[in-house]
């Protein structure tokens, strides 16, 4: 429909970037999840790139770089390092089931492009087509965060959220200043740290990662 | 003197890894060459020409600001109080830290050196910000900074709970500033203080006056005014004591600096006196502060909590002076009053930052010594710890105002504003003011006793404990550090004409009138007068050389009319104590020694008390009697307990309605952002 390449190149990896969140839904083991994060951060430093690169905005690439360093494969090595720790736990049985899930998943897209066409019509960047589903993307991260039970998959689900939210910038505003950006790493390599902190309190206290356990905490 | 703070901080965490004893040592030289740096830039500054104003631009990290120092005679002032006392604790440092706590392993005190430098670093350029984002940006990395340092001295309970104080009050204070300088920003639309002062022209009244408030209640938690004091008596004990030293010496210091370019410079109408409200608040809030604060430090058998109340106390002091130079600025009659009274705050600042750091010295030679900061269990140091003996009382006589030192100089020159201020009000203003100097002068007594107790309970008498009896003195770099801070309270006192050049520059800057020597120092830098009329006519005058003179003079005499009227040689004698041995508990103790006063006070302590008898089946042979007694502080019992009540009874509402399940929290954050989302696609 339209023959720009940019636009056509930013809409492959943002679509590509929220099937890789659809596929969390869709497995149940944990090693699958952690490949499918790694591919999203990988197409999101790709759609990066490809933004610095139609508008000439060389900082992009540091930020590509980043990301790709960052996200594509420190933070995988990590989830990688903390499943082998915790063994095969599966998710068995989450709150919603996976034919439900995909189900609103669906919605939720059709959700995001309503949402969106008001924010379509003003903006004239040759990236809006990638808007729709940016925001799809988050509303399909925070179902994931919500509806699923072990620790991993909703630490999962929040990284998937922060892609969404840089997705979102990068296709957005057509790239933010490289402060801003370098802001936004340190704030979500440390929700992460933390995070990966309070996995292994409840893996130790409770001998599995199910967050069902915590309802015990309250008394 | 940046390089020298960076090198400081960066070689400390360099070298976290490979020796931590190296770490210590270098971090702490670099910390000394910075403030030696920054001493001179402000000596330099201070006695150049009047009027010069130092301005360096900074390198653009945010696109949205350009950032400056901008160093004026206020700023360099306060460059140099933080210099002074930087320079002591730099030196006095490593050889406390190593002392006190041998088995902290490097990374401790690597992170320790790193932190220093960056405490005294943010200090230093806070002073010199030329604008509003390097102003916070210092003021936030000085609060970090000295929490680490806090919770950096020892592993337990109360250090954390100390540090978490201070951290919530900190912050409560930063964000009433954020406020009062965004609100300034936002109608600027920069951050430079030359462009906040363009647009602060276009207030109007109640505004200007709101932002004051806003402002002042940040600074004066920083500062540590009743009642927003509660966090400074547990946060500075618990520090190293030479970050003690600079926490309560500077870093309250720092606050009025705040206060007073905020307030004199930013905030103040292009003609015409400040609103009345300004200067009569912080005219209360300081007396209120300097009797609260020495009352409550009469009570504390912590030696290091002592101090601290009287940090209070002092920044009170410093607060009188600094309001009634609000009130009488531009007064038609005031004059060259608010000049004195500005003076006064001025010296007193750069008093109290030289005997509240030698005191906490002191106190800290004792600790890393004895490892007890209760007074009543020291006792006899001073036969076992001379010098630092008689530094700490050098430091006690400062404190407590008494001549020839330089407590008193700024102390007199308080009490010649309050009473010229006096003078000039009539009706209930007038009286106001002569209560305020009354307040002052029963501060005056109260320290002196307080400064009795602390220094004979600690160093007088027998050692009521074996480590108290075990003391040995402190290492020389430690000493050297209190020297420097002792000598500097015996220059200032005898020779205060020289500071009052110093003087100069920044109530020349702040008040665009006459500078300090032109108003107090009539007659050479030896004499100090205040000429309080233009003419001079009722000024009075007193030459604190004169009457160090005199009094050395005096003693002399004594000693020589001792020496011609002793006949028979003196003879050694056990003391009579009816038949018994004398033991350390025959002593006075601390409590024995503020009974009187906490009867007097019983009203403001609500002292109370607890005796347990422990009887040999008769009522007439008593084998112990247990005795436990405290008092409250009335801010902490009727302001803060009512507040924490009120939240947990608040969180326990909320804790009915929780249940405990994660998606269901993060369920809700989706419905609001769904809900939040389609409302505003329906706006559009």
């Amino acid at each position: 429909m339209i023959a720009d390449p940019l636009s056509q190149l930013v809409m492959l990896g943002s679509s590509g970037m929220l099937l890789t969140a659809l596929i969390v839904l869709w497995r149940k083991g944990i090693p699958a999840y952690v490949t499918a994060y790694r591919w999203q951060s990988w197409l999101l430093a790709a759609i990066t790139a490809t933004v610095g690169y139609y508008g000439h905005d060389p900082q992009l690439y540091w930020v590509a770089a980043v990301l790709l360093a960052l996200k594509g494969i420190a933070i995988p090595a990590l989830l990688a390092t903390m499943q082998r720790r915790f063994g095969a736990e599966r998710e068995a049985t989450p709150y919603v089931n996976t034919e439900t899930s995909l189900a609103i998943a669906g919605a939720l897209v059709l959700f995001a492009y309503v949402i969106a066409r008001p924010w379509m019509t003003i903006t004239t960047l040759p990236t809006r087509q990638g808007l729709p589903l940016a925001l799809a993307l988050l509303f399909v991260s925070l179902l994931i965060v919500v509806s699923r039970k072990k620790a991993m998959t909703q630490v999962i689900g929040f990284l998937m959220l922060e892609n969404a939210i840089a997705l979102l910038a990068a296709v957005g505003t057509y790239g933010v200043p490289l402060l801003v950006e370098f802001g936004v790493f340190l704030d979500a390599l440390m929700g992460f740290l933390v995070m990966q902190i309070f996995v292994y309190h409840i893996h130790e206290t409770f001998d599995t990662i199910d967050v069902e356990e915590l309802t015990r905490l309250r008394h | 003197m940046a390089a020298c703070y960076g090198a400081g901080a960066l070689l400390s965490l360099l070298l976290a890894r490979w020796s931590g004893r190296l770490a210590l040592g270098l971090s702490h030289l670099a910390a000394a060459a910075g403030a030696a740096a920054g001493l001179a830039l402000s000596l330099g500054l201070l006695l150049g020409e009047p009027g010069r104003t130092l301005i360096q631009p900074l390198p653009n990290i945010f696109p949205f600001a350009k950032l400056s120092l901008s160093i004026d005679g206020l700023s360099a002032y306060f460059l140099l109080v933080v210099s002074v006392v930087a320079v002591a604790a730099a030196i006095y440092g490593p050889a406390y830290l190593r002392a006190h706590s041998p088995d902290a392993g490097s990374p401790r005190q690597a992170a320790q050196g790193f932190a220093l430098n960056v405490f005294l670093g943010c200090m230093a350029f806070l002073c010199c910000a030329g604008d509003a984002l390097t102003f916070l940006f210092c003021w936030e990395g000085m609060t970090l900074a000295s929490y680490v340092l806090v919770v950096s001295d020892d592993r337990d309970g109360e250090n954390a709970r100390a540090g978490l104080l201070y951290m919530v009050m900190a912050h409560g204070g930063t964000a009433l500033l954020l406020v009062a300088f965004l609100a300034l920003t936002e109608r600027a639309g920069a951050f430079d203080f030359a462009a906040l002062r363009a647009a602060a022209t276009g207030l109007n009244g109640p505004t200007r006056t709101a932002l004051f408030f806003l402002a002042l209640g940040g600074f004066a938690t920083k500062a540590g005014v009743v009642p927003l004091h509660v966090w400074l008596p547990r946060a500075h004990p618990a520090a190293p004591s030479h970050v003690s030293a600079l926490m309560s010496g500077v870093m309250l210091k720092v606050a009025i600096y705040g206060l007073l370019r905020f307030t004199f410079d930013l905030l103040a109408p292009v003609a015409g006196p400040l609103p009345f409200s300004w200067g009569w608040t912080v005219l209360f809030v300081g007396t209120t502060s300097a009797v609260l604060g020495v009352l409550y430090a009469l009570q504390q058998h912590d030696l290091k909590r002592l101090l601290a109340f009287h940090s209070v106390e002092n920044i009170g002091i410093i607060l009188i002076g600094v309001g009634l130079a609000m009130i009488l600025w531009r007064q038609s009659t005031g004059g060259a009053l608010a000049t004195v009274a500005l003076t006064a705050a001025l010296l007193h600042t750069v008093n109290h930052a030289a005997f509240k750091g030698l005191l906490f010295l002191g106190a800290g030679s004792v600790l890393s010594r004895t490892h007890l900061r209760n007074i009543e269990e020291l006792g006899g140091l001073a036969r076992r710890m001379p010098w630092t003996a008689g530094l700490f009382l050098l430091g006690a006589i400062a404190i407590s105002a008494l001549p020839p030192l330089n407590g008193f100089v700024s102390e007199w020159l308080t009490f010649q504003a309050l009473l010229g201020g006096a003078t000039r009000f009539h009706g209930p203003a007038g009286l106001v003011i002569v209560f305020s100097a009354a307040m002052l002068a029963l501060t005056g007594g109260l320290a002196a006793a307080c400064f009795a107790k602390a220094f004979g309970v600690t160093f007088l008498g027998r050692p009521r404990t074996s480590q108290a009896e075990h003391a040995t003195e402190a290492p020389p770099s430690m000493i050297a550090g209190m020297l420097w801070l002792g000598a500097l309270c015996v220059a200032l006192g005898v020779a205060p004409g020289y500071a009052m050049r110093l003087l100069d520059a920044p109530t020349a800057a702040l008040l665009h009138g006459p500078g300090a020597s032109a108003v107090v120092t009539a007659r050479g830098p030896l004499v100090l007068s205040t000429a309080l009329t233009p003419s001079g006519a009722n000024g009075t005058a007193i030459s604190m050389t004169m009457v160090a003179a005199l009094l050395i003079a005096l003693s002399a005499m004594a000693l020589v009319l001792r020496r011609g009227v002793r006949r028979a040689p003196p003879r050694v004698a056990p003391t009579w104590t009816c038949g018994m041995t004398p033991t350390a508990r025959f002593d006075y103790t601390a409590t024995a020694f503020a009974k009187p006063l906490r009867l007097v006070f019983a009203a403001l302590y609500h002292p109370r008390r607890e005796v347990t008898r422990e009887t040999a089946g008769t009522p007439y042979v008593v084998r112990r009697i247990h005795y436990a007694g405290e008092i409250v502080d009335l801010a902490e019992t009727h302001i803060y307990h009512r507040v924490e009540r009120e939240i947990s009874a608040l969180s326990q509402l909320i804790r009915a309605r929780s249940t405990g399940r994660i998606y269901g929290y993060i369920g809700f954050v989706l419905a609001a952002l769904f809900v939040a989302l389609l409302l505003l696609g329906v706006a559009y």
